[in-house]
C-alpha cells in the first residue's frame, strides 16, 4: 500500500503533542513526549491507516526518534 | 464498629496455608508462612526499636519486603506510608516530615541524600527470623486508627497527605472481595500494575491477601518492556488483572494481548481513571469470556466505592461515556449534592458526595481541609445519577488525572518557580479529544537570556518532583498573560496553545 512518510511523521507529531516530537535531537521518550497515551494514539491511528505494528515485537529504542518509528512502520509495510 | 477484616483470622489463615505463594515481583517472591513470620519478627522489632504509634515509612518499589513491612505495620498497629524509590529524596523528606514518621525502612538503599537525624534500617534484614521474638498477637487498634497515609500531589506546592483509617480499609476490603468475579481461590493468581504508592495496589494486595492468592505486581522495568510485561503476563497464570484504563489500553494495542496469552484471566478491576469505551468494546471482544469492571473512588474513600460490569454497562447504555459504578452495589453512599450542598435528584449533574464506612476524616495537618457537608465528603468530581448508575464527568478544581495519578497544577507550578530565571509559571493540560489529559504543559516566564533548554528543566525538577508530574512540554514567553483581576489568564494560554 502506499503510505506517505508525511502522513506517518503527521501522526507521531500528534500523538506527542508537537512537532518537536519530529526534531532530530530529540528522544521522545526521555523528553517525555512519548508517554503511555502517546503509545496508544500511536498504535491505533498506524491501526486505523493499516498498519499493524506489534509493539512487543519492537526494539526497545524503536520509539525514540521520529526516524526510528518512521524505519519500523516501513519495515512492517 | 467492629472491623469486618479481623487481623487475628487473617493471621490464623495465613498460618494454616503457609506453603501456599503469597507475593512475586522481579524474580522474587514470598509464600505465606514467610510472609507473616517475617511480618511478626518486623512488628515486634518496630515496637521495640520505635516504641509508640508514629508512622513507618516503607521506601522501596515492588520488593517482597514492602508488604512484609505493610503488614508488620498493620501487625503493631503503626500506620504504614508507603514511597516509591523513584520519588527524589526531597519529596521523601517531605513526606517523612509531614507525616511525622517514627523511621523510615528501605528494601534495596536509603534516598539520598537523607538527613541524619532521621532514623532509617534496611527491611529485609529487620524482619530475619532469629533476630527478636516474633509478635505473638497483633496489636488491638480501634476502627478509627489509621491503617496507611498515602501522599498525593498537594494544591499548596507541597505533597498531601491523606490518613485512611483501619475501619475504610476493612470496608473497601469487605466490598471489593465481594465483587463477582474478584474472589480469588487459595493459591489463584492476581496481577497488580500499580505502584504501592498509588492506591490502585490496595486493590491488589487486599485480594490476593484476604483470600490467600497470589499476588504478582509487575515491576517497572516490565511496565516499560512491552515483551517482557507479555512474558510475565502469560507466566502468571493470573485469573484477575487490577489496573489503570491506560495500561489495558497499551495492552491492548498488540494483538497478541488476548486469551491465549493470558487463558485464565476471567476479570480485569480497572480504576483510577475514565475508561473509555472504545477500550472496554475493544477488550471485551478480545476475551469474550472476562468481565471488566469499571470502578470509580477517590485516595480519601480508600482505593474504590463503586464499580459495575462494563459489558452490562454498555448493553444498557448505547453511546457516550461509560458510568463508574452502581449505586447500589457501592461501598458507601454516593449522592450528588448541588454547590449549597442540597442532595440533588437523579439526572440532575453536581458534585459526587460520599458517605460511609470508607471515607477518611480529614488531611494530615498542613494538606488543607476536607470538605465535608452534612456528613457527606464532597469529593470534587462533578458527576450524576441515573437509572442507579453513577457517572463521573470531570473535576470541579484544577485538579487533573493523568494516567491514574493526581496532579495539582499547583504543585508542579511551585515546582517550577524554584528554576533559574523563571519569573511565573502556570501549569496547564492538553487535553485529547475525549477529554482525557494527554500532556502537561509548563508555561514558564523568563528573559529570553535566561531560558534553559526543556532537557534541562526536566531534569532540575526532577529533583523536586515525581516523574509522573514533570511536564512533557515547555512553552517559555516573555510574559504570561493576564486577565484583568491580575491572574494568569489560562483561557488564553489554552485558546492559543493548547487547542
Amino acid at each position: 500500500m502506499q503510505l506517505s512518510d508525511d502522513v506517518i511523521l503527521n501522526l507521531i507529531a500528534s500523538a506527542c503533542g508537537t512537532s518537536r516530537a519530529l526534531e532530530e535531537d530529540v528522544d521522545l521518550i526521555e523528553s517525555g513526549l512519548m508517554d503511555s497515551l502517546a503509545r496508544i494514539t500511536l498504535f491505533e491511528g498506524l491501526e486505523d491507516l493499516g498498519v499493524e505494528l506489534s509493539p512487543t515485537r519492537l526494539s526497545p529504542d524503536a520509539l525514540r526518534s521520529a526516524r526510528s518509528i518512521l524505519a519500523a512502520v516501513h519495515e512492517a509495510l | 464498629m467492629n472491623e469486618s477484616v479481623n487481623w487475628n483470622d487473617l493471621v490464623t489463615r495465613c498460618a494454616k496455608s503457609p506453603h501456599l505463594p503469597a507475593y512475586e515481583s522481579g524474580g522474587w517472591g514470598l509464600s505465606y508462612g514467610q510472609l507473616l513470620t517475617r511480618a511478626r519478627v518486623l512488628a515486634a522489632a518496630l515496637n521495640q526499636l520505635w516504641p509508640g504509634e508514629g508512622p513507618i515509612l516503607l521506601y522501596g518499589h515492588k520488593q517482597p519486603a514492602l508488604p512484609v513491612g505493610m503488614l508488620a505495620c498493620l501487625l503493631a498497629g503503626r500506620a504504614y506510608v508507603p514511597c516509591d524509590e523513584s520519588w527524589p529524596a526531597a519529596r521523601v523528606e517531605a513526606v517523612f516530615r509531614q507525616a511525622g514518621a517514627a523511621a523510615l525502612l528501605f528494601a534495596d538503599e536509603a534516598p539520598a541524600p537523607w538527613p541524619e537525624e532521621f532514623p532509617t534500617a534496611p527491611l529485609w534484614p529487620m524482619s530475619e527470623p532469629g533476630i527478636i521474638e516474633p509478635l505473638a498477637a497483633p496489636r488491638p487498634c480501634g476502627p478509627e486508627q489509621t491503617a496507611y497515609i498515602l501522599f498525593s500531589s498537594g494544591s499548596t506546592g507541597q505533597p498531601k497527605g491523606i490518613p485512611v483509617p483501619r475501619r475504610a480499609l476493612a470496608n473497601f476490603a469487605r466490598w471489593i472481595t465481594s465483587r463477582p468475579g474478584l474472589t480469588l481461590a487459595p493459591g489463584e493468581t492476581v496481577v497488580g500494575q500499580a505502584a504501592f504508592s498509588f492506591d490502585l495496589s490496595l486493590a491488589d494486595l487486599t485480594l490476593a491477601f484476604c483470600e490467600q492468592g497470589r499476588l504478582v505486581s509487575l515491576t517497572r522495568q516490565e511496565l516499560a518492556d512491552p515483551a517482557l510485561l507479555f512474558q510475565r503476563l502469560s507466566a502468571s497464570g493470573a485469573a484477575v488483572l487490577v489496573c489503570t484504563p491506560t495500561f489495558l489500553e497499551l495492552c491492548l494495542c498488540d494483538k497478541d494481548f488476548s486469551p491465549a496469552l493470558m487463558p485464565k484471566l476471567r476479570a480485569v478491576f480497572c480504576c483510577g481513571e475514565v475508561l473509555p469505551r472504545t477500550a472496554a468494546e475493544k477488550f471485551l471482544a478480545r476475551f469474550p469470556g472476562a468481565s471488566l469492571l469499571n470502578a470509580y473512588g477517590p485516595t480519601e474513600a480508600a482505593c474504590a466505592v463503586c464499580a459495575v460490569n462494563a459489558a452490562d454497562a454498555l448493553l444498557i447504555f448505547k453511546e457516550g461515556p461509560l458510568p463508574v459504578g452502581l449505586a447500589a452495589e457501592a461501598a458507601v453512599e454516593i449522592a450528588v449534592l448541588s454547590p449549597e450542598g442540597t442532595v440533588l435528584a437523579e439526572g440532575e449533574p453536581g458534585e459526587l458526595a460520599l458517605r460511609g464506612e470508607s471515607v477518611f476524616s480529614g488531611y494530615l495537618p498542613g494538606s488543607g481541609d476536607a470538605r465535608f457537608s452534612g456528613g457527606w465528603y464532597r469529593t470534587g468530581d462533578s458527576g450524576f445519577v441515573k437509572d442507579g448508575h453513577i457517572w463521573y464527568t470531570g473535576r470541579l478544581d484544577d485538579q487533573l488525572k493523568y494516567c491514574g495519578w493526581r496532579i495539582e497544577p499547583g504543585e508542579v507550578e511551585a515546582a517550577l518557580r524554584t528554576l533559574p530565571g523563571v519569573e511565573r509559571a502556570a501549569v496547564l493540560p492538553q487535553r485529547a479529544p475525549d477529554g482525557r489529559v494527554r500532556r502537561i504543559c509548563a508555561f514558564l516566564q523568563a528573559e529570553e537570556s535566561a531560558r534553559l533548554p526543556d532537557e534541562e528543566a526536566r531534569r532540575l525538577l526532577a529533583l523536586h518532583l515525581p516523574a509522573y508530574m514533570l511536564p512533557g512540554r515547555f512553552v517559555w514567553l516573555d510574559e504570561l498573560p493576564v486577565t484583568e483581576n491580575g491572574k494568569c489568564d489560562r483561557a488564553r494560554l489554552t485558546r492559543e496553545f493548547l487547542l
